[in-house]
């Protein structure tokens, strides 16, 4: 499990690291030096399409997905204990539908071996990534609706932008 | 029907306390399931296509950017170029927030944090020179929703990405508003704080501003590299969001060495935790947007409006209503991006452009970011002061019949945010 954390955690900030290196080595190539590589872009597409679809999964695991929560926050904590059951098992059910789906396309990609535009990459090899990561994020609903089940949580966490902001603000003034 | 199976999933999912992203989803499945032919894995690559939407790959950079300037020291010299620049007027240290707000607002693209990294400073030295907690916290906690109409912003990103306008043009379109929207309030605050009793700070000598404005030189730069690089033609919006958050790196780690280089980690896990929240809900909201094109739902709203006979200003009056009820209970992005594919082919019908549109949608998601219960501001400025919401929200309250008035203006004088893009673009 500390494996899969760290891996999700490292796999997000060096993909949006190695974007961002990519982008900007391309701007100063294009414009300085009037060359590029024509791949990079799509590198580029390649390295945000892996963190988006393996960075969900943290995000349900800390708590970052935004949603509204002041209907269920007026619940008395039992009733919302319920609905937040139901919620994480449609979560879940939704998750499942494009599990499939997208594991039904990437076979089918396989079968037929398409390559990128510009790399000689076949596109299975990074469409992969999206039932990966939505196998991740099964696997975290999963054990959020354990812990509701159990009764270790009674709701489900959903993102609190501006306790977050102040919390950078927190960080910083003690360091 | 598929219309009400696919709102009232939606809504249902939403308020069980669901992840925005995953109510559009399921709604969007549930309804393609019952009333279209879609296959399942048609549906799920929609997702992936997100990834490679070339607009949408702004977001992560401006979100980088907007991170290691919050946390560096930018904000505090875009302080003190303000207080020495108009400090001494009338009023001066709050007309000096809402400018630094701008400031900040112009190389940063999100509201809260334009709150948290200027309120955070300003409030203090307000307090200090006799201005009341209320004055101090309604003036930040309106002035930051600026954040997110000075170009960047992230929320007119998402706008471009579902709509398809452009957005180096809806950037442009925020400019003029954004800046009369600040000077709006400054006015307002040079009104109200004659009825305060207030000793400005000496008037400051041309030597103190300019030390200031050097000292605050390379925070600004980042500005005109913005601006400059978009309005010239010189970069794309994307490739400018690159370049600000490399040159954001390089001021924050080796200029003003407010970040050190271990601290780099930790800005970059929490820059990708927001665009992954971001692109979830804008993955689901293009196959939402999808499910709604191919039932040809906001056509078939767009024709009962027009056999109806509804003017467009009436449609704009809904508008406004509609969004001002949303922007009380969700936050900007998910209400543009619920609300934007909708709304978008109805006013292309009736004749209102699609950057007009936008323009006003998100100084209706301004107004909600300071309106409870969900008002992002209003939390932030409550962390940032140590009031409750409650005192929060009273104080805010008089600046919002500002934010209010120009709503009004932005609505039925479609030049304020059409003049600059047509100007500079052509029509």
């Amino acid at each position: 499990m500390k494996i899969l954390d760290h891996f999700e955690e490292w796999a997000m900030s060096l993909m949006l690291l190695a974007m961002t290196t990519l982008a900007f080595m391309q701007v100063v190539r294009r414009y300085m030096f009037s060359t590029g590589y024509p791949w990079t872009l799509e590198v580029t597409m390649i390295c945000f399409a892996c963190m988006i679809f393996l960075g969900i999964s943290y995000g349900v695991r800390v708590g970052a997905h935004i949603g509204v929560d002041a209907l269920v926050n007026l619940m008395s904590p039992v009733t919302r204990r319920y609905v937040s059951i139901l919620a994480v098992v449609l979560s879940l059910v939704y998750v499942s539908f494009i599990l499939a789906g997208s594991w039904t396309y990437v076979s089918k990609m396989m079968e037929v071996g398409i390559e990128f535009d510009d790399l000689p990459l076949e596109r299975w090899k990074v469409l992969i990534v999206m039932p990966i990561g939505y196998a991740m994020v099964a696997l975290r609903f999963a054990q959020l609706l354990w812990a509701l089940l159990t009764g270790s949580a009674t709701s489900l966490r959903l993102a609190d932008e501006a306790a977050d902001a102040l919390k950078m603000k927190v960080e910083e003034a003690k360091s | 029907m598929n219309t009400a199976v696919l709102f009232i999933t939606l809504f249902a999912c939403m308020a069980i306390g669901m992840p925005v992203a995953v109510s559009l989803g399921l709604s969007s499945l549930l309804t393609i399931f019952f009333f279209s032919q879609d296959s399942l894995a048609s549906m799920s690559i929609k997702l992936f296509e997100t990834s490679e939407h070339y607009t949408l790959l702004a977001i992560p950079f401006f979100v980088l950017a907007g991170n290691l300037m919050s946390t560096g020291g930018v904000a505090k010299r875009m302080v003190r170029f303000a207080i020495a620049a108009v400090g001494h007027m009338r009023g001066g240290l709050a007309i000096a927030s809402i400018l630094a707000c701008m400031l900040f607002a112009a190389v940063s693209g999100s509201s809260p944090a334009t709150v948290v990294a200027i309120g955070s400073i300003v409030i203090a030295g307000m307090l200090k020179n006799g201005y009341t907690k209320e004055f101090a916290a309604g003036v930040i906690c309106n002035a930051g929703t600026l954040g997110i109409l000075i170009p960047p912003s992230i929320v007119m990103v998402v706008y471009a990405a579902v709509t398809e306008v452009s957005v180096g043009r809806m950037f442009m379109a925020g400019v003029v508003p954004g800046l009369m929207l600040g000077l709006m309030l400054m006015a307002a605050v040079w009104w109200r704080a004659g009825k305060l009793q207030l000793t400005p700070p000496p008037k400051a000598s041309l030597g103190e501003v300019l030390r200031a404005l050097v000292d605050s030189f390379w925070g600004l730069a980042l500005l005109v590299i913005i601006m400059g690089g978009i309005y010239g033609g010189i970069f794309t919006p994307t490739e400018a969001a690159a370049v600000s958050a490399v040159y954001a790196m390089f001021i924050a780690v080796f200029v003003y060495k407010d970040l050190k280089l271990s601290d780099l980690p930790h800005v970059f896990l929490e820059s990708s935790k927001t665009t992954v929240m971001l692109m979830f809900i804008v993955a689901n909201a293009l196959l939402f947007a999808h499910v709604l094109t191919t039932e040809r739902i906001p056509q078939t709203i767009a024709e009962q409006i027009l056999a109806v006979g509804m003017e467009p200003w009436m449609f704009l009056l809904v508008v406004n209503v509609l969004l001002l009820i949303a922007g009380n209970f969700m936050e900007p992005t998910g209400i543009i991006l619920i609300l934007a594919p909708i709304l978008f082919p109805i006013g292309t019908a009736l004749g209102i452009d699609p950057i007009h549109l936008g323009i006003i949608m998100v100084v209706n998601m301004e107004i909600g970011m300071v309106t409870p219960p969900v008002g992002l501001n209003l939390f932030v400025t409550s962390g940032v002061t140590g009031m409750n919401l409650m005192q929060v929200t009273k104080a805010a309250l008089p600046w919002l019949s500002v934010l209010l008035i120009f709503l009004v203006m932005v609505t039925y004088i479609p030049f304020i945010s059409l003049g600059l893009p047509n100007y500079v673009f052509g029509p």
